[in-house]
C-alpha cells in the first residue's frame, strides 16, 4: 500500500488533503483514526483530535488546492480577488456547469481560443486562392478547417469534464492503442516521401503518432509527479523506458522532427519535476549543477552561494531563503544570513516583520 | 416499545444525534473531500470500526505511541485505503506492515 511518513499530524493533513483532492475518486475520506496511543505527540486522544479539526479548517480553500466539486460559497470580494467578473456562478452551485468553469484554467481556455480563432481568420484569408488554383470550391479548405476545429473544441470541452483520474486512464488507453497501431504503421504503411506515418482507413490517412504525443505527455508528467511523491515506485525509469520506446518508433517511420520535438517536451517535463532538481543538486553543486540550475530553481541557490562566503552558512540556508534572496525580498527565516550580517531588517521593515510573527504564531493551531 | 417510547420518536432521536466528539466524527469539507476526526481510536480494534465505515478511497492518518500487535490485524481492510500518512513514533513499525503488503495501486 502507498504511504507516507508525515512524522507530524500537521504535515500529514497537508499532505492527505493534497492527495485527495487528486488521487481521490468521487468522495474521498481523509480519517484521522490512528489505532495508537497520543502520549508521545499530544496531551490526550481529545486535543489530538481538537488539533486535527483545527488543522482541517486552517486548510488553503479547496480552489487553492486544485480541488473539484468545490462547494465553498465565495463572495464578491473573492471573486474581485480571483478575476471572476463576467460570469456569475454561485459556488455553492453543484452544477455541472459551475464545478466546470470554477476548475478549469481559464488564462489557458481563452489563449487556445484565441489561437484557434486566428487560425481560422488566416484560414479565410489564404486558402480560398489556393482551392481555387486546384480546381476545388472556394471554400473547400475553410468548411474542412471549421469543421475540424469544432470537433477539436468539442473534443477538449469533453476531456475537461474528466477528474483527473480519469483522463490519466485516457491518456494510458490512448497511449497504448497508438504504439500498437505505430507498430502497425511500420509493418503495413505506406511509404509517402521515404516516410512510413500514415494508415490508409477508407479514403482516409491517420497519423498515429498524432494521437501518442498528448497521451505521452500527460503519461510522463504524470510519472515524473509520481517519482516525487511516492519513492517506492520506480517511475523515473518507468518515464525513461517510456519516452525510449516512443523515440524509438518514431525514428523508425522515420519522423526525426517529431523525435525531436518529443525529446524537447521530456526534457522540460524531467527539469521541472522535483526528482531531476534533486538528481541535479545530487550530482554536485559546483559547475554542473550551477549551469543546470539557471533552468530551475538552483539559479536563485547558485546566486546566494556566491553572496554568502563562508560554507556553513551555505548548507544552513533553505530553498525558501534562497528563493527569498534570488527575488530580493526579506527572507522569510532569519537564519545564517542574519549571523553573516545579511539582510539585517531596520526600522519600518523590522516592526513589519515583529508584527507579522506575532500573527504567524497566533494562527498557529494548538499542539501538533 | 417495552420503555413506552414510540417509535416516531426513536427515530426522531437516532436521525438528529450528532454522534461523540472524536469518534467518527465529521469535522469538515473540502471540496468533494470529507474529514473524519477519530482520535478515539487508540487501538487496533476501535480503529477496525472506521475503516469498516468507509466503502474506500480512505487516506488514513495513523500513528502515535503504538501498542502491542500494532495494525497487523486491519490487513483485511488495506484495500479500502488509498494512502496512508504516518505520524509519531509508531511511523516505521507500521511503515513495514504496510509495505509487506506490496503491490502498487497506480492510476
Amino acid at each position: 500500500m502507498a504511504f507516507e511518513r508525515c512524522s507530524t499530524l500537521d504535515k500529514a493533513v497537508a499532505a492527505a488533503a493534497r492527495d485527495a483532492g487528486w488521487l481521490g475518486g468521487r468522495e474521498p475520506i481523509v480519517l484521522l483514526s490512528p489505532a495508537c496511543a497520543s502520549y508521545d505527540q499530544f496531551r490526550n486522544f481529545e486535543v489530538r483530535g481538537e488539533a486535527f479539526r483545527a488543522l482541517v479548517a486552517a486548510l488553503p480553500r479547496a480552489r487553492d488546492l486544485g480541488v473539484r466539486n468545490a462547494a465553498t460559497p465565495i463572495g464578491r470580494a473573492d471573486r474581485r480577488r480571483l478575476g471572476i467578473w463576467a460570469m456569475t456562478l454561485s459556488r455553492a452551485e453543484r452544477s455541472r456547469l459551475a464545478d466546470w468553469w470554477f476548475t478549469v484554467d481559464r488564462v489557458l481556455l481563452a489563449t487556445v481560443l484565441v489561437i484557434a480563432g486566428t487560425g481560422m481568420l488566416l484560414s479565410l484569408a489564404a486558402s480560398p486562392a489556393i482551392a481555387l488554383k486546384r480546381g476545388l470550391p472556394t471554400f473547400y479548405f475553410v468548411e474542412r478547417h471549421f469543421l475540424c476545429a469544432v470537433a477539436a473544441l468539442a473534443t477538449m470541452g469533453a476531456v475537461s469534464l474528466l477528474t483527473p483520474a480519469q483522463i490519466r486512464r485516457l491518456g494510458l488507453a490512448t497511449l497504448c492503442v497508438s504504439f500498437a497501431l505505430m507498430i502497425l504503421v511500420l509493418l503495413t504503411g505506406l511509404e509517402i516521401n521515404g516516410a512510413r506515418r500514415w494508415l490508409h482507413v477508407g479514403g482516409y490517412t491517420l497519423q498515429p503518432s498524432e494521437f501518442a504525443k498528448p497521451a505521452f505527455v500527460l503519461l510522463s508528467a504524470w510519472l515524473f509527479a509520481e517519482a516525487d511523491r511516492r519513492p517506492d515506485m520506480p517511475a523515473t525509469g518507468a518515464a525513461v523506458a517510456l519516452f525510449l520506446l516512443f523515440a524509438a518508433l518514431l525514428v523508425l517511420e522515420p519522423d526525426l522532427g517529431q523525435t525531436l520535438l518529443v525529446s524537447l517536451v521530456w526534457c522540460a517535463l524531467f527539469f521541472v519535476g522535483q526528482p531531476a532538481a534533486q538528481m541535479v543538486r545530487g550530482v554536485g553543486g559546483g559547475a554542473f549543477g550551477r549551469a543546470c540550475g539557471g533552468l530551475f530553481h538552483l539559479w536563485p541557490r547558485a546566486l546566494a552561494h556566491r553572496s554568502l562566503p563562508a560554507s556553513r552558512a551555505r548548507r544552513q540556508l533553505s530553498d525558501r531563503t534562497c528563493a527569498a534572496l534570488f527575488w530580493r525580498r526579506r527572507p522569510v527565516r532569519q537564519g545564517a544570513g542574519r549571523r553573516h550580517g545579511q539582510d539585517r531588517l531596520t526600522g519600518r521593515a523590522y516592526r513589519l516583520h515583529l508584527r507579522r510573527r506575532r500573527r504567524r504564531i497566533r494562527r498557529t493551531p494548538l499542539a501538533s | 416499545m417495552h420503555l413506552g417510547v414510540a417509535p416516531e420518536q426513536i427515530a426522531g432521536a437516532l436521525s438528529t444525534f450528532p454522534g461523540l466528539p472524536h469518534r467518527l466524527q465529521e469535522v469538515g469539507r473540502l471540496g468533494a473531500t470529507l474529514f473524519i476526526n477519530d482520535s478515539k481510536a487508540t487501538n487496533a480494534n476501535s480503529a477496525a470500526t472506521a475503516l469498516a465505515a468507509f466503502p474506500g478511497d480512505i487516506f488514513w492518518i495513523l500513528g502515535g505511541k503504538p501498542k502491542a500487535g500494532g495494525i497487523t490485524s486491519l490487513e483485511p481492510y488495506f484495500t479500502r485505503i488509498k494512502k496512508a500518512f504516518l505520524i509519531g513514533e509508531a511511523t516505521e513499525e507500521f511503515a513495514a506492515t504496510l509495505s509487506k503488503q506490496g503491490g502498487f495501486r497506480a492510476l
